[in-house]
């Protein structure tokens, strides 16, 4: 397998139940590359994540990491094989402390310092209840606990949901040092352009549950008005 | 040309095999299996509860038993006040309706407002199995844990006078009679509007809910009709055996209504009914031979029913021929 | 019989009734299995005394290996039979409940359907105030609080236990941070097995030993956990403490069956009034 593959996704096709929602989807991600995924709502982003974390199964297609087959695998064997989630609605447990949050990131972890270190606000709460945070902070949370592990691909599902621009982009920036520090590659579901676009290297367009077109980050950071060719698709 | 269900053609095959029987079986088997018509009544109660309703019972024993002790107490005159009244008939009504009224009143407790979880239900009425053998053990009244001997048999005067059935062939037939008209009413019932409404409940009660169904009164209603049925299963269990114990109303009969039910299918009341009498006959066959392993034989056998067929092994049968038939 | 001496006993049921709530309530959250066979792992954790006395060994040799092979005999029970039921909820009842009969007939053959006696170890007896009072009581006691003590301990004070409360809370987020939730329902499952062989074990010289003896506990542990409330690990306690003595002062003052009947009541009018529980605490459906 080349350098250049960390991700390798071919004819992959999944859904519930009877209907499928993805119909042979291509995609290649390349270490520590972040690409964002765009697209209308419901053309497959989200179960794209859903099948590339386990939580679905896929019908036909592989999906590989550094080479190896891991569709079908249960979703742990595809964490600890180096992929961390941040789900849509960032499922934090509500219950548990923020602390233990984190440290349910990486069971492994002595502490949970690596999550303090990267949003120093977690830390004066780390006693509370995860439930009692804000929307941004829970988001905050949900992506310092999937960074506990140090993964090697991160997906990234809606992160700017619910919470306010200003922390979007508190967050977009620490993401970015962390991503670029380590090398680690992210796959980001996102609505919001101006994240999106922060964040991204890639951008790739998906419809119906296939990839339709893929453009350059810099090339739509350079004509914005190239993305919502894309998008009015 | 109107096409049959194969559950039904199986259930009136079954029927003809039955009216056939006594004129080839000897009368001790006979006799037998009129017996077993009443606890294959038992477990066509039970599967309406449970396959059709989703009510899971547990304690399903407790309805057999307080119909066995209701026609008991009637027709051995042990009632205040009512000591002249004998009739069988007056037995029937008392044990129906002491039974479907002791399952409403549960139904009353456990499904309000949002209710109980289906699975606790069950727990609920394995706790009334287990309160009601022990009331019956240490009730004087009833017998203690003798029970109450010497019930007399069916007699079809007005009060206890007339004609007794005891006679294995009648007694058979009439069994026969009650069940197949129980299981052909009850089925009907099923596939009405009501009995629709009852399986949409089971599969979704939040949306039966939302679809304007008061839940709670439609499983009330349903595990009264079946706890009613249960009870008339004990009623005409008793006036065969003569006898009415507290092993009847407590958790061994409960555990193995369930366990004819799973076996034989519980998502059609004619598969729960024909398990029944398979397995009783098994049961005389094997339970001799094999003793205390018998026991242990049948709750393998259970065990590996309830992972790998659900749908119980005469369910699974029904279902699989319905299936190549294409209804 | 003197208050002290009542209170004591009561306080003696409450406890074990507790652990037994406890292994049970552990497994149905994890898990969402209704253990129908709790009763016959404690009743498996007698006989195991009742087998290791008649094997010449010393009573608390019998008492310490009960937990651990009542542990195993769960572990074995859960890979062969439970696990193909968990997408099933009314099924894992009746699976388990065929695996209670299962061990049932299984004491039957190898002990006989009779009852059998464990001679308790002779420790003597305390006064306590004014009136005598076996010492080995006050030992199943200090057992009991003891196992209630650790079970807590596992669950909030180990990653294993922080792993176990992600489960209950969201078992499909728990797995895609790299917990493995099989292997978290097999050692749950065990542990839940292993504290009913404990409360077995150390009640078997003060019960009589015989196949039917778990049932008695079941029904009543159930109740517990069904008033308690589920979904939290306190509930069973509080619910175990209202059903234990309300049991123990109702069998003092009238008699075993008034306390059945009482408490059969009492538990059926809170679930009419509070179908969630006294300890009541949102649970996540996922």
């Amino acid at each position: 397998m080349a350098d250049g593959t960390l991700l390798e996704i071919a004819g992959l096709t999944a859904g519930y139940g009877g209907g499928m929602v993805l119909h042979g989807l291509d995609l290649t991600v390349g270490p520590g590359e972040p690409v964002a995924l765009m697209g209308r709502n419901g053309v497959g982003k989200t179960t794209l994540l859903k099948t590339v974390m386990g939580l679905l199964r896929p019908r036909g297609g592989t999906i590989r990491l550094d080479g190896a087959r891991i569709d079908g695998l249960p979703p742990f064997r595809i964490a600890r094989a180096g992929i961390a989630y941040v789900p849509q609605g960032r499922e934090v447990f509500a219950d548990l402390t923020v602390e233990e949050n984190l440290i349910l990131g990486d069971l492994a972890a002595a502490d949970a310092g690596r999550g303090y270190e990267l949003f120093p606000a977690l830390a004066e709460r780390r006693r509370e209840p995860a439930g009692r945070l804000s929307g941004g902070q829970q988001q905050q949370l949900a992506i310092a606990r999937a960074l506990m592990a140090r993964p090697r691909l991160l997906l990234l599902d809606e992160p700017s949901e619910g919470v306010q621009p200003s922390v979007v982009i508190e967050m977009a920036d620490a993401l970015a040092a962390v991503a670029a520090a380590e090398g680690m590659a992210v796959v980001l579901v996102e609505q919001n352009v101006d994240l999106a676009l922060r964040l991204a290297g890639r951008v790739v367009f998906m419809d119906r549950g296939r990839v339709v077109a893929e453009e350059g980050g810099d090339a739509l950071r350079a004509d914005p008005s190239r993305l919502d060719a894309h998008l009015v698709l | 040309m109107r096409s049959w269900r194969t559950v039904d053609l199986v259930g009136l095959l079954a029927l003809a095999v039955l009216l056939a029987l006594p004129a080839v079986a000897p009368s001790w088997l006979v006799g037998d299996l009129a017996m077993y018509l009443s606890y294959a009544l038992l477990a066509v109660a039970l599967a309406f509860a449970w396959g059709h309703c989703g009510l899971l019972s547990l304690g399903h024993g407790v309805f057999f038993g307080i119909g066995a002790y209701a026609m008991g107490t009637l027709t051995l005159g042990m009632l205040p006040g009512l000591e002249a009244v004998r009739s069988t008939w007056l037995g029937l009504v008392f044990a129906v309706i002491a039974s479907g009224a002791t399952a409403w009143t549960i139904g009353w407790f456990t499904f309000a407002g949002r209710g109980l979880h289906g699975a606790f239900f069950g727990i609920v009425t394995l706790a009334l199995a287990v309160v009601f053998e022990r009331l019956a053990i240490n009730w004087d009244w009833l017998g203690g844990l003798n029970g109450l001997m010497n019930v007399p048999p069916i007699t079809l005067g007005p009060n206890g006078d007339g004609a007794e059935l005891w006679e294995p062939v009648p007694l058979f037939y009439v069994m026969l009679g009650v069940l197949a008209a129980t299981v052909a009413g009850l089925t009907a019932y099923q596939r009405s509007d009501r009995g629709l409404a009852l399986a949409a409940l089971r599969e979704n009660e939040l949306r039966a809910r939302a679809l304007g169904y008061d839940t709670g009164a439609l499983k009330r209603r349903a595990f009264a009709l079946s706890g009613a049925v249960a009870g008339l299963a004990g009623a005409l269990f008793v006036v065969q055996f003569g006898f009415a114990s507290p092993a009847l109303i407590g958790f061994s009969l409960s555990a193995e209504a369930l366990i004819w039910v799973a076996l034989g299918g519980r998502g059609e009341l004619v598969s729960a009914a024909v398990g029944v009498i398979a397995l009783r006959l098994l049961d005389s066959q094997f339970s001799s031979s094999l003793e205390a392993w018998w026991p242990l034989v049948v709750g393998l056998i259970f065990m590996a029913v309830v992972v790998l067929l659900p749908r119980g092994i005469v369910g699974e049968a029904v279902y699989r021929i319905a299936r190549q038939r294409g209804r | 019989m003197h208050l002290a001496t009542l209170l004591l006993d009561g306080a003696n049921a409450v406890l074990i009734l507790m652990l037994v709530a406890l292994g049970l309530a552990i497994v149905f959250g994890l898990m969402n299995v209704i253990n129908l066979a709790h009763g016959e792992f404690l009743m498996l954790g007698a006989y195991v005394v009742l087998a290791a006395g008649q094997a010449g060994l010393p009573f608390w040799v019998g008492l310490a290996l009960a937990p651990p092979a009542v542990a195993l005999v769960g572990l074995v029970a859960e890979e062969v039979l439970v696990r193909h039921t968990y997408t099933r909820l009314l099924d894992t009842i009746l699976a388990t409940w065929g695996l209670s009969l299962v061990l049932r007939q299984a004491a039957v053959l190898l002990y006989g359907p009779g009852s059998h006696s464990v001679v308790p170890p002779d420790l003597g007896a305390v006064t306590i105030a004014g009136s005598p009072y076996p010492v080995y009581r006050l030992v199943v006691m200090a057992i009991s609080l003891t196992a209630i003590a650790a079970t807590f301990a596992l669950f909030f004070r180990t990653r294993f236990g922080l792993a176990a409360r992600a489960v209950i809370a969201n078992r499909a987020m728990a797995s895609c941070l790299g917990i493995d939730t099989r292997r978290l329902d097999r050692w749950t499952f065990a542990v839940g097995a292993g504290l009913a062989g404990l409360a077995g074990a150390a009640m078997a010289p003060l019960i009589a030993v015989d196949p039917q003896a778990g049932l008695g506990w079941l029904v009543p542990a159930f109740l517990a956990i069904l008033v308690g409330g589920l979904g939290s690990i306190a509930g069973p306690l509080v619910g175990a403490a209202g059903i234990g003595g309300l049991d123990s002062l109702t069998a003092a003052v009238a008699s075993p069956v008034w306390a059945q009947l009482a408490v059969f009541v009492a538990a059926i009018l809170v679930i009419r009034l509070r179908p969630t529980g006294l300890i009541a605490r949102r649970r996540r459906e996922s």
